[in-house]
């Protein structure tokens, strides 16, 4: 009987739980999401840093180029990886749709890379090569805590500005759990934080 | 007692060291399905390849649907430039597709509800009563999952399978390159992405 009456208050309490869960999730799941955003603005003559993880980020950094026709850009993609166009590694997709865009090839400069990581340290290296000052690190929104992280170790030292920017259209940080892509994108950075954390400490 | 509990963690480091790698091999090769079929009726496919031509002349497949993710903002041009419909058409020419086997269906998916629900009608709208899916090798188990719950009490057969042949070998280390890793965890995340929904009583997109 006594054993009865525990399990009917532990079904109750979880009952009790989840529903407060399903009634509240806007207060309690929007800040998953809100934690990962860091809003920064582009300042005119900046480098432009972007990579080819997702084509709204890309054409962001594009149109950013576009309306600052003085900057640079950095496109930097994964060279081993194939794409569905047979051959065509995320890199040469970038620089086809970069002449598709009509984007100064001047301007432009590719760089093979393989995380954020070393993103962030080819950035480094080609704005000491070119003599470059300052960039705009342009990503995606929930991509920014993780991305500010890895670059200010990378140039930490450096005497470097970078500052990070981000798209906004096509995104729903106040209902992430509910869009698919948002949904993917918000728990793979959850993952990958601790993930990269850990490696900067241990490894650097 | 203090020396057990230090063996017992050495241990399960070690264990970890060695089998992660295949817990992580085999959870990337849980991801892979390919459905063994006689024959269907359309092949619905998201760009046409020599496989879709061999499929169509060995008389396994009728028809060719591909179906054209239309967003802008979305999509990189390259793989379509900037009229998908000309360009896969040009390339039905190219590898020798009759034209009158294509039909091309272009729309923005929000995600692969989105996308399944959109083939479902499709499908139905063409009084279909069997489909050969081509994908991604790392997307055949999420088209599966997908399929089994939204094509129910459908009179449709699916079936699915990946176009290149992939071996166990191209899954080891999977989780080295971040594209992959990011590709595989995106199938795990949009199965769970369907659970969290139905758990939270939320209507997803």
């Amino acid at each position: 009987m006594i054993r009865i009456k525990k399990i009917s208050k532990v079904v109750t309490v979880a009952f009790f739980i989840y529903s407060m869960a399903v009634c509240f999730q806007s207060i309690w799941l929007k800040p998953f999401a809100s934690l990962l955003i860091v809003q920064g603005s582009y300042v005119r003559g900046d480098l432009i840093v972007v990579s080819t993880g997702s084509y709204e980020r890309f054409l962001f950094a594009a149109d950013l180029l576009k309306k600052n026709p003085s900057s640079n850009m950095l496109i930097l993609g994964d060279q081993r990886l194939e794409t569905p166009l047979p051959g065509k590694s995320p890199l040469d997709i970038a620089k086809i749709e970069a002449d598709l865009l009509e984007l100064p090839k001047d301007k432009l400069e590719f760089r093979h890379s393989t995380s954020t990581l070393v993103d962030a340290r080819q950035a480094k290296k080609l704005m000491k090569e070119k003599g470059f000052r300052a960039a705009s690190i342009v990503s995606d929104p929930y991509n920014m805590r993780r991305l500010r992280i890895i670059f200010n170790y990378v140039f930490e030292n450096s005497n470097l500005e970078l500052r990070f920017v981000h798209g906004e259209e096509g995104w729903y940080p106040d209902s992430w759990w509910k869009v698919e892509k948002d949904f993917d994108f918000v728990l793979k950075e959850w993952i990958k934080f601790p993930i990269d954390l850990i490696r900067l400490r241990l490894v650097g | 007692m203090k020396k057990i509990y230090f063996l017992i963690f050495v241990v399960l480091i070690a264990m970890g060291y060695w089998g992660a790698p295949k817990i992580a091999k085999q959870i990337g090769a849980y991801l892979i399905v390919y459905d063994e079929f006689e024959n269907a009726e359309y092949l619905i496919t998201n760009g046409l390849s020599p496989k879709t031509l061999e499929y169509l002349n060995m008389g396994k497949v009728e028809k060719i649907l591909v179906t054209v993710d239309d967003d802008p903002k979305g999509v990189w041009k390259a793989f379509y430039g900037k009229n998908a419909d000309l360009k896969i058409r040009e390339k039905a020419a190219k590898l020798g597709i009759p034209q009158e086997k294509i039909l091309i269906y272009k729309k923005k998916f929000v995600g692969e509800i989105d996308r399944i629900t959109f083939h479902k009608h499709i499908l139905a709208s063409l009084k279909a009563e069997s489909a050969v899916f081509f994908d991604p090798f790392y997307h055949t188990r999420t088209r599966r999952f997908f399929l089994n719950r939204y094509f129910e009490g459908l009179d449709i057969k699916t079936y699915v399978q990946y176009e290149k042949h992939i071996g166990m070998e191209e899954l080891k280390q999977w989780w080295g390159k971040t594209t992959y890793a990011n590709l595989f965890l995106e199938q795990y995340l949009s199965m769970g992405f369907y659970y969290l929904n139905k758990l939270l009583l939320t209507r997803a997109v």
